[in-house]
């Protein structure tokens, strides 16, 4: 029989080790790829998901069941990433639609070349992995309550209310910024199609 | 600037929420009828959901054998020391790493020692990785956990799942290897009342070739029980008052594993051979029903030599024996099994997603371009405009039923179609009690009205029939629980059990008494059921195996949907 979340954090919280292994099993590649769709860097994610384990385990003395564990969990990994994301806001982005990604022919190659590659139909290009990269980078510049919302509604799959819950905003500005969102990677996403068409 | 959906009171920034399946049956049905009469608001949902399929071909990262190590060096530190067992572990593979090193220097007779240590943790460590089930590995070693992420995959997965997941190239439609195939498929083609209200979201997967976010939240409701052990004893208490049915699913699930040809399918026995497929599909529904897949429970490499059959089979979409002139029962019942198969495992799948996905696609098209002129399906696909063959109310619930799981799946499926079962069902049910026949009403007989109108409240929530109509046929299938002496009919006790359970009718209790009652003696030692009962000659004892054992998981195949 499988422990719930729950649970398995009330036995955390009377010092069972064994069920906080479950905890992070469970747990670590979710909360590793909701950092990962928020800066697309693998090892940052790493040190992230593992900071977000570390002060779960130290605050196991105060949990309370009283919301959901991933409600819970997200929550501090939010907070987290609110954190580092204004200690760091000043450096540039990791990647950037404009940025160097390689040198090819001994010039600089940027993410646009890749995209406009000749011998490419417009069809293989809408189909092939750099509309996913431009998609990525598009994510990278929205505004960070924006991206938070896109990342743990679409890619998470989190409902509405439990994103209001984690963000601790009303329901109705989730559904506002997901809308303002999904508009704005459009016309980033619409921008850069015209600029290859052009 | 604002979009034309913006400056829509009925929709304006509801459609990124409508696409995500985050609103409420009732604001999402509000938005699919104002989608089907404003063509810029389609325009523009088109776009969100472009976006989104896009977004889901991003890529998941796994946690990398060196970040387990990490989390696990952490956890000994931070939290506690390991189980006993992962010390002595961990022991054992200190103390080889510390033989291979003095390997060298060691005198023969010692090397002689060194390597029969070796050998011993070898062992070990084989019968960990081969023999423990997966759902107790994480729970077993550390080792496990410290290996390379693909490793446990190339123990199970490459070897016996292979057909089901990454096998033989799909075929394309085009490819239609039998002529016989020919004869009783016609083109897959759009027709014209596909689409004249949403758009179809494929036209997105052809922009982008993405996968459509998933699970989705109907479809995660439907596996919920099943897959939450706890949640599914409680469901079975909750209707019987104790588990003894579990068991006895158990037994019958012991059996199909173990009827299970070696090609992966099931045999109908002295039924019709053509019925190879449908009850293929229902002994791996009875299976995936019980929560099983290729990586949950006993039965996974069952699960992953079923699916692959099933998709060895299919060809131009048709999943069926090219020589079989009867194929839509089979085709709709192995589509519903690939599509729950798809939902219990589809998370776990590293690879294989977009090719079953296109099988399903395929299968869900050839139930579409099956339909015949009046809104029905008929054994066989129509053959083209011209074909006026009358469909009937039976096989029309089995491609219904694969129609809206494909749908709650994600897939495309346009509300026309069901729209037009609908009106195909209502033409044939009688107004005053809802009873349905199996072409018109004038078949109406016993004991196929009573089955056919308790299929029809099973669908009843896909079709959005009239609540009064539905209310009806509640109580006419509530007052069917079978006598002593009635005809076994497994496919009646099937759709009326699970009917009345979607619609949190009290009138389930009478019958999953009854189910209880005359399942649990009738079963034989081996755990099957005998195939004497309705239509257990053409289908043999795994069609009343299968069955039984769908009946029993009931309490927990199929979320309530009241």
């Amino acid at each position: 029989m499988t422990d719930s979340d729950v649970e398995l954090m009330l036995r955390v919280r009377e010092g069972d080790p064994e069920a906080f292994r479950l905890v992070v099993d469970r747990h670590q590649k979710p909360l590793l790829n909701y950092f990962y769709r928020l800066t697309w860097d693998r090892q940052r994610s790493e040190d992230l998901a593992q900071e977000v384990f570390l002060k779960l385990y130290r605050a196991r003395g105060s949990y309370r069941p009283q919301a959901k564990f991933t409600t819970y969990m997200y929550r501090i990994a939010r907070n987290l990433w609110i954190d580092r994301y204004r200690s760091q806001k000043s450096s540039p982005p990791e990647t950037s639609l404009d940025g160097p990604i390689g040198r090819e022919g001994g010039r600089e190659l940027r993410l646009r070349d890749r995209i406009a590659a000749p011998g490419r139909s417009p069809s293989e290009e809408a189909g092939g992995r750099e509309l996913v990269r431009v998609l990525k980078s598009a994510v990278l510049e929205l505004p960070p309550e924006q991206r938070q919302v896109f990342v743990l509604g679409q890619f998470q799959g989190l409902p509405y209310a439990a994103i209001s819950e984690i963000m601790e905003i009303p329901e109705g500005t989730v559904k506002s910024r997901m809308h303002a969102a999904v508009r704005r990677l459009r016309g980033l996403l619409g921008r850069r199609r015209d600029d290859l068409a052009g | 600037m604002t979009s034309p959906a913006d400056r829509c009171p009925d929709v304006g920034g509801e459609l990124e929420a409508f696409s995500l399946g985050q609103l409420a049956e009732a604001d999402a049905a509000c938005v699919r009828k104002h989608l089907r009469a404003c063509a810029s608001c389609r325009a523009e949902f088109e776009e969100v959901r472009a976006l989104f399929l896009l977004a889901d071909e991003i890529e998941s990262i796994e946690p990398t054998a060196a970040f387990r190590r990490r989390m696990d060096a952490w956890i000994e530190n931070e939290v506690g020391p390991r189980s006993q067992a992962d010390r002595g572990a961990v022991a054992a593979v200190l103390t080889l790493v510390a033989f291979a090193g003095a390997r060298f220097r060691a005198s023969r007779r010692f090397r002689y020692v060194t390597m029969a240590a070796a050998a011993h943790v070898l062992v070990l460590a084989v019968l960990t990785f081969f023999v423990i089930p997966a759902a107790e590995r994480d729970r077993v070693s550390p080792i496990v956990r410290a290996l390379p992420e693909d490793f446990v995959g190339r123990t199970l997965e490459n070897q016996e799942i292979a057909d089901g997941l990454d096998g033989p190239p799909i075929p394309v439609p085009e490819e239609i290897v039998d002529g016989a195939i020919e004869e009783i498929l016609p083109p897959v083609e759009t027709s014209p009342r596909l689409e004249p209200g949403l758009p179809d979201p494929d036209s997105s997967h052809r922009r982008f070739g993405a996968l459509r976010r998933f699970p989705t939240p109907r479809m995660a409701a439907y596996l919920a029980d099943r897959l939450d052990g706890e949640r599914k004893e409680r469901r079975v208490r909750e209707a019987r008052g104790d588990l003894r049915t579990l068991a006895s699913i158990r037994a019958a699930l012991g059996w199909l594993a173990k009827a299970q040809e070696k090609d992966g399918s099931w045999s109908p026995g002295r039924g019709y051979a053509g019925y190879r497929e449908g009850v293929t599909g229902l002994a791996l529904l009875a299976l995936l029903a019980d929560g099983h897949s290729v990586r949950r429970g006993d039965h996974r490499e069952v699960v992953a030599r079923g699916v692959g059959f099933l998709r060895r089979r299919q060809r131009g979409g048709l999943i069926a024996d090219p020589k079989f002139d009867r194929p839509m029962y089979g085709h709709a019942i192995a589509t519903l099994a690939l599509i729950e198969f798809w939902g219990v495992d589809y998370e776990h799948m590293t690879t294989g997603r977009i090719s079953l996905r296109r099988d399903i696609k395929a299968a869900v098209e050839v139930i579409v371009g099956a339909r015949k002129a009046d809104g029905g399906w008929r054994y066989r696909p129509r053959r083209g405009a011209s074909d006026r063959t009358p469909g009937d109310v039976s096989v029309t619930i089995w491609q219904v039923l694969a129609l809206s799981l494909a749908r709650d799946a994600g897939f495309s499926v346009s509300h026309d179609i069901l729209d037009d079962g609908r009106a195909f069902i209502e033409a044939r049910s009688r107004p005053e009690d809802g009873a349905v026949g199996y072409q018109s009403i004038s078949d109406l007989k016993r004991p196929l009205d009573a089955t056919l109108t308790a299929g029809t409240l099973l669908v009843a929530m896909d079709l959005a029939f009239d609540r009064e109509r539905t209310a009806l046929r509640r109580a006419f299938v509530r007052q069917a629980v079978p006598g002593e002496k009635d005809v076994r009919n497994p496919l009646l006790w099937f759709y009326a059990t699970a009917g009345l359970r979607r619609h949190g009718d009290v009138g389930l209790a009478d019958w999953t008494g009854f189910t209880t009652r005359t399942l649990l003696p009738a079963q034989d030692a081996d755990g099957s059921w005998p195939p004497e009962a309705l239509y257990g000659q053409q289908g043999g004892r795994v069609y009343t195996t299968a069955l039984g054992a769908l009946v029993l998981s009931v309490d927990f195949r199929d979320a309530r949907r009241p």
